[in-house]
């Protein structure tokens, strides 16, 4: 507030005394700024999204639920006096590989798939801390689902997946081909209903099989049309999202934010962060799964 | 009192971008006005006809349906017990919410519309009328706030397919249309109802029931672009370009009649689709 602005401010104005108040104000003005810097403001722990396969996980249409979501562990690390800002999010492995490169604006914490994971934890400097639960399930199992039913390794077939962009995981970890067998043929399709009524409606090109999440499967299995295709082979049961620290940026704020993570059920507030997020909680890494994900994702 | 109404109604509906990537948590609100029965007759049978006037004004803009929202609010604070008034203001409030300038003032009609439809159904929760304008007003809010989008995606879900179910034609087919929107904009699994295919089938019958409703000749165009994108065939394309000139764009196309606000913001929706997908 200026000094004149101030209740009675002109009546008892002396210049000597508003000269004094105003250099007052000055130094005051002066020092703030660094004594907040220095005592108040919280150092900032960036946060990452990479959605693999998901056309809407971006920053025009995600920016709202990560903003909530990093709010919401704001709250729960504010004795450590940190602020937990959201720096992307993107569903090219390639985009999201730019933020965590982005020295200007580093990422502390992040969400990313379990191949991202595998694929950069020694270059990143990766720690998974937790795993989504969507849909309240615990790790993920992939389900061939098709007008015949895969009994066994479809060779050269085409399967329609929202995962093109990390076929390594879907090779070698998803699906993995026996020895010699002739490998499939992933297909882009961005959606997976279409990808199935494709199949029963006999589409020239339709895919011979959809990979289905087991999100996916229940909503097949509710559809009227699709609930006839025929469930097949299935994946081992594989982890989910990671949220990973990147360098041990988190620090001593790691423990609590495991703590909110997995309590984030727990309160009203945190219910529905998890319904925006689609996970309703998290857990701690099943290092069994992750390990045996981790060794055949080395598998050649 | 009733009012006798024109039930075709003839006013432009779209539903919206819903169900994101992360789709979001709030409950579309369920409050109903208070009040009742009591109250002034004449004053509310005044605001009632000034409202209906206001509103069927032609060609219709912005300032006559503010004005047709302003008496409903009015004649609102007298009686609530009129299921003709309670759904007529929940129409002018989803027009208001679709086609009113102001994101902030859209988001307050959409609200109070709501609540004028939840009104409504707790007096009767089997007319067409406030079940179609809660279902549309549901997916509006979810656009204005993405925190609403997955419960108003099971709003409108649940309100339109009920509708198609019965064979309500209501609106120039307004719940295969704004269902149609829907399917047409929100992800597939696992994040959403989304798809394509099941669009299509929702927004040719909305045209096959009316062709000369513009609104359901563009949203079938937008399909159309989508479809042909998705697939790689330019022939949906060019479908979707010969629809918007002849129905939007073109020296013949013409608005229907009474509509004045809506066509332009038609228009303009139908140039972009050209634009995006020059």
């Amino acid at each position: 507030m200026a000094l004149r602005d101030r209740p009675g401010g002109r009546k008892r104005g002396h210049l000597a005394t508003k000269a004094g108040a105003v250099l007052v104000c000055m130094v005051l003005a002066a020092l703030w700024p660094v004594r907040t810097q220095a005592q108040d403001k919280p150092a900032e722990l960036g946060l990452a999204v990479y959605k693999a396969g998901e056309k809407y996980a971006t920053d025009e249409h995600a920016t709202d639920a990560i903003d909530k979501l990093a709010g919401h562990l704001d709250g729960a690390l504010k004795k450590h006096n940190v602020a937990v800002k959201r720096r992307g999010v993107r569903n090219d492995p390639e985009a999201a590989l730019k933020l965590f490169k982005d020295d200007k604006q580093p990422v502390a914490l992040a969400i990313v798939s379990p191949a991202f994971y595998l694929r950069h934890k020694e270059e990143l400097k990766l720690t998974a801390l937790a795993e989504a639960k969507r849909g309240g399930k615990d790790g993920e199992q992939f389900t061939l689902v098709g007008a015949d039913k895969a009994e066994k390794y479809p060779e050269g077939k085409r399967i329609a997946t929202t995962l093109t962009a990390e076929q390594d995981w879907l090779n070698r970890v998803v699906l993995p081909a026996p020895q010699g067998a002739k490998p499939v043929v992933w297909v882009q399709h961005d959606n997976l209903f279409d990808a199935a009524y494709a199949i029963i409606d006999g589409e020239k090109d339709a895919p011979d099989f959809v990979l289905a999440d087991a999100v996916t499967l229940e909503a097949f299995d509710k559809d009227g049309d699709l609930k006839d295709l025929k469930q097949g082979l299935k994946s081992e049961k594989l982890p989910q999202d990671l949220v990973v620290e990147v360098d041990k940026r988190v620090g001593a704020a790691r423990d609590d934010l495991v703590t909110a993570l997995t309590g984030l059920d727990g309160t009203e507030g945190g219910k529905k962060i998890g319904e925006l997020i689609q996970s309703p909680t998290f857990r701690k890494p099943d290092t069994d799964r992750l390990e045996k994900a981790g060794k055949l994702w080395q598998s050649k | 009192m009733a009012i006798k109404v024109n039930r075709r109604a003839k006013i432009g509906l779209a539903v919206v971008m819903l169900a994101l990537g992360y789709v979001a948590c709030r409950q579309i609100p369920d409050g109903t006005l208070g009040g009742g029965s009591g109250g002034d007759e004449e004053k509310y049978a005044d605001h009632v006809l000034k409202a209906r006037d206001a509103f069927e004004r032609q060609p219709r803009g912005i300032a006559d349906v503010e004005e047709a929202a302003s008496h409903y609010e009015q004649a609102l604070a007298i009686r609530t017990d009129d299921y003709e008034t309670l759904w007529l203001a929940a129409r002018t409030s989803a027009w208001l919410g679709e086609y009113g300038a102001d994101k902030a003032l859209r988001e307050r009609h959409v609200k109070q519309g709501i609540t004028y439809a939840n009104t409504a159904l707790k007096l009767d929760d089997k007319r067409v009328e406030a079940r179609f304008f809660h279902g549309v007003l549901s997916g509006l809010l979810g656009d204005l706030d993405n925190s609403y989008g997955m419960d108003a995606v099971k709003q409108i879900e649940s309100r339109m397919t009920a509708l198609i179910d019965e064979g309500a034609d209501f609106a120039n087919a307004g719940p295969q249309r704004v269902y149609g929107v829907l399917l047409l904009r929100a992800p597939g699994p696992p994040t959403s109802i989304g798809s394509l295919r099941n669009a299509r089938k929702q927004l040719e019958a909305a045209v096959e029931k009316h062709p000369d409703w513009p609104e359901n000749q563009l949203y079938l165009a937008e399909w159309e672009f989508a479809w042909g994108q998705d697939r790689g065939n330019p022939e949906f394309k060019t479908r979707a370009r010969e629809r918007l000139e002849k129905s939007l764009l073109g020296p013949d196309a013409r608005p229907p009649a009474g509509i004045g606000h809506e066509w332009q913001v038609w228009q303009q929706k139908a140039r972009k689709l050209l634009a995006d997908h020059s």
